[in-house]
């Protein structure tokens, strides 16, 4: 502001002072040049006319030779002080008479000149001759003072005196036009510069006159009228914009905050995720161990079911070839011992797998019901004391009394079978077990079964219930499968129940299950008491003259069958290889009782039968169905499908024998009725 | 000693005079009259005083016709002023110089010079050219002659003239004031 306010009127004023000043120089230079022009010219003309007239005067003088009367012409020279000298010279060249001013220098060129006017050291020289009647008398030598230098410093002195005094006016005149004309435009600017800086458009300038300036200040207001107007409608739209920011801040916030929701939310699915992940890789674990677990199960059975093959096949092979090698008869015997036992152990191997996989499928069906302990310990200890006295083991029976167990009672019997069959068989010589029977809850009963064996370390009952985990007993002469407690653990599952274990290594070994209790149930609860195989006739049978047909496509259970009933002198055996043949030879011979493979090409078993049931001639014929399929929901089916009873391979001979002398009864009562 | 005295204003005055300087220095080279030199400066003198002289009109004849210098004196002078007036003109006009005798008339003349040697009819001569138009010049020690106009003097060996203004006016000659200026005396001028 200072800038532009002392700008505008500096250059103003200097506009102002120079203007001044030119105008000022080149009139006085003008001037002063005209006159000292004129003072040269004056002053030439006037000594030169003074030469003259002096010429005039003395050449009288000249002429009648008085010297005299030339000095007193010279002599009216004093009374014009700017003469310096004169004389005057004869026409020889020689000084006539001479005039010397006071103070001035008395010498003379000692020749005269031609007419001429000079100016030599600050003085005006005139030479001029004297001519009288056309007679050259002489020359007049004049000095006079010639002023121009002083002249001119004169004027220099008063220029300079005139230009300050102007300029001062000037400067006088510029500030006071500076007032007229600069304040109002300087009073716009400092109006602007408060607006600007103060930003109150409200401010107006003051109008003083109607001029230029007056329209400049009036241009001024209505130009800041018209920003204020501007300024308004600007603010207001500013303080909208501030407000809709405003509120997108708040709505911003609140996308942030939904933002960090949702972030968290998103960590929490992370979380989640990563769990089930790692839920995931447990289960992929899982399913890998699962996976190992079935190939070493895999691998495991192979060698379980080779072993007892070797025993029966090896056995089998030395009394084949008892032509060549004749075997006396007790070896013979024993031979044929190891073939049933190892016989025995592959069907108890081949149940407790079908068992397992029944279980793991899903597809086992226990019918559930409440069953008396007693009963059930009873049946246990009749079928496991032949064991326990071969390995002179001592068993204890708790009495249960009336204690019930809501359980499968075929799976509780085998479960508490294998756990004494355990205790047995890893007892040691001489041991006990002892079967125990608690009640920790009102709901719950605990059946216990302890031992006296070397007992299990902690890493051998981790490893308890894995297939095919013998613990360390795959080298003993014990015989066993490695799947006992796995099925034992499953179907004590199944029932609701627990089963658990406490063993120390050299302090025996305390198996446990848990059931639920219920309340006795006294109907048929003995029903299968009466289990006790009836002793089965093998020679002998019923004695009734009768026709067996016996369907069946593989010719080594049909030489099974026939060598089973060799001794049956009474019954006539027919064979056919399939159901289509059987189905026809039975329309045929009409048989007292057919024996019927399941599992046929051409027809199956259950056609045959339906067809026979479709038949009159041979819908009473007892049909009595010969399967490999063990399944229990098989042998239901083919039950309700009409088959008199149901064997299934391998064929337990005092079973079949059993099944046929019943069925040929059936047979022999509706024949005599 | 004398010629030196006079050496001087005899130069000064053939300065004036031209070849008059030159024969002036043969004189004085040749002898020691100082009589010659006297007369060369005044023969310069008479040739010149018709400059400073007004005749009345009728006086002059005819513009042209020469301007008569009558010389009453020694043949060396009449010679003198001849040799003097060679070249020289009043007003314009070129000057005869003839020598007058006694009684001889002064018509035509402008000026008459009477020298000493003839001053013994000086009274005559003056009373003679009385009532004419003529400057008549006397050279006299002892004062200006009564009807002369213009009287030589010698004065510390310089010439010099009076002048008597009153037959001036009666013969109707206006002698210039700058003639009058450097005459040594002026008579007759409150008249």
């Amino acid at each position: 502001m200072l800038v532009f306010h002392g700008s505008l009127r500096r250059k103003l004023l200097g506009v102002m002072l120079l203007t001044t000043l030119v105008a000022v120089v080149v009139a006085l230079g003008a001037m002063i040049a005209y006159d000292l022009r004129a003072y040269h010219q004056g002053w030439v003309n006037d000594v030169s006319a003074q030469a003259e007239l002096l010429g005039r005067t003395t050449a009288p003088a000249l002429a009648f030779d008085d010297a005299r009367v030339a000095r007193e012409n010279l002599e009216v020279l004093r009374f014009q002080p700017k003469m310096r000298a004169a004389a005057i010279y004869g026409t020889r060249g020689s000084l006539f008479a001479t005039y010397v001013a006071n103070g001035s220098n008395s010498e003379f060129p000692p020749l005269p000149g031609a007419d001429s006017v000079s100016v030599e050291q600050g003085n005006l020289v005139v030479f001029r001759r004297i001519i009288d009647h056309g007679q050259i008398l002489g020359t007049v030598y004049l000095r006079a003072d010639y002023e121009l230098l002083d002249r001119v410093l004169n004027y220099a002195g008063i220029a300079l005196l005139v230009t300050l005094i102007a300029m001062l006016v000037a400067w006088a005149v510029s500030t006071w036009l500076q007032r007229i004309v600069t304040q109002p435009i300087l009073s716009v600017g400092m109006t602007a510069r408060e607006v600007v800086e103060q930003r109150d458009y409200s401010r107006r300038v003051e109008k003083r006159s109607d001029d230029e300036l007056g329209a400049l200040i009036d241009a001024f207001n209505d130009m800041m009228g018209e920003i204020e107007k501007r300024t308004e409608a600007l603010e207001a739209s500013n303080r909208d914009k501030e407000r809709e920011v405003e509120e997108r801040r708040v709505a911003q916030l609140q996308v942030m905050r939904l933002n960090e929701e949702l972030e968290q939310r998103v960590q929490e699915r992370t979380a989640q995720l990563e769990r089930s992940n790692e839920d995931l890789a447990a289960a992929t674990a899982e399913a890998n161990n699962a996976n190992r677990a079935k190939s070493e199960f895999l691998s495991n059975m192979s060698h379980e079911l080779r072993t007892p093959l070797n025993a029966i096949l090896g056995f089998g092979q030395l009394l084949a070839s008892e032509d060549q090698l004749p075997i006396l008869p007790e070896k013979k015997k024993r031979f044929i011992g190891h073939i049933v036992e190892g016989g025995n152990h592959l069907l108890a191997l081949i149940n407790d797998v079908l068992n397992l996989a029944q279980i793991e499928a899903g597809k086992i069906s226990l019918s559930l019901e409440s069953v008396m302990l007693a009963d059930v310990f009873g049946e246990c200890r009749t079928m496991i004391e032949p064991l326990a006295a071969k390995r002179d083991v001592r068993l204890f029976f708790a009495q249960p009394g009336e204690l019930c167990v809501h359980a499968d009672r075929t799976r509780l019997k085998q479960v508490l079978l294998n756990l004494l069959s355990n205790a047995v068989k890893y007892n040691l010589e001489k041991g006990s077990v002892v079967v125990a029977c608690t009640r920790p809850t009102p709901e719950r009963i605990r059946i216990s079964v302890q031992d006296t064996g070397i007992g299990l370390r902690p890493d051998q009952i981790q490893a308890l219930y894995q297939p095919f985990n013998r613990l360390g007993q795959e080298t003993s002469d014990q015989q066993g499968t490695g799947i006992g407690l796995v099925v034992t653990k499953h179907l004590i599952e199944l029932m609701g129940g627990e089963i658990g274990v406490t063993s120390r290594p050299g302090g025996g070994t305390l198996f446990w299950i848990d059931l639920l209790s219920s309340l006795p149930n006294s109907t048929g609860s003995r029903k299968r008491s009466e289990a006790a195989a009836a002793e089965v006739d093998l020679t002998g049978g019923t004695g009734i003259p009768s026709t067996v047909l016996c369907i069946e496509d593989n010719p080594a259970s049909v030489s099974l069958i026939q060598a089973a009933l060799v001794a049956r002198t009474n019954v006539r055996l027919l064979t056919a290889p399939n159901g289509q043949v059987g189905v026809e030879m039975a329309r045929t011979h009409r048989p007292d009782v057919i024996l019927m493979d399941n599992n046929m090409p051409v027809l199956s078993g259950g056609d045959a039968l339906l067809i026979l049931r479709g038949d009159p001639n041979t819908a009473d014929i007892p049909v009595i169905a010969i399967s490999a399929n063990a399944m229990p929901n098989a042998i239901a089916t083919s039950m309700r499908a009409g088959f008199f009873g149901y064997l299934t391979k391998p064929i337990a001979i005092p079973e079949l024998l059993k099944v046929l002398d019943s069925a040929l009864t059936l047979a022999a009562s509706r024949k005599s009725s | 000693m004398f010629t030196a005295r006079f050496r001087l204003p005899v130069a000064r005055v053939a300065a004036a005079v031209g070849f008059l300087f030159l024969c002036a220095e043969a004189n004085l080279a040749s002898s020691a009259d100082v009589q010659t030199a006297e007369y060369q400066v005044k023969a310069a003198f008479l040739c010149k005083f018709g400059n400073y002289v007004e005749w009345p009109a009728q006086a002059a004849a005819r513009p042209d016709s020469p301007f008569g210098i009558g010389v009453l004196a020694s043949d060396a002078v009449v010679d003198e002023l001849m040799r003097a007036a060679v070249g020289q003109s009043v007003n314009g006009r070129p000057i005869a110089v003839r020598r007058l005798t006694h009684g001889e008339p002064v018509d035509g003349l402008g000026i008459i010079f009477i020298a000493r040697s003839h001053a013994a009819r000086l009274a005559e001569t003056l009373a003679a050219t009385k009532e004419h138009p003529i400057l008549t010049v006397t050279e006299s020690d002892q004062g200006t002659p009564v009807g002369s106009m213009v009287n030589f003097v010698v004065v510390a060996d310089k010439v010099k003239f009076d002048i008597a203004l009153q037959p001036a006016e009666l013969s109707n000659l206006k002698i210039s004031a700058r003639l009058l200026a450097v005459a040594r005396l002026v008579t007759g001028k409150a008249s």
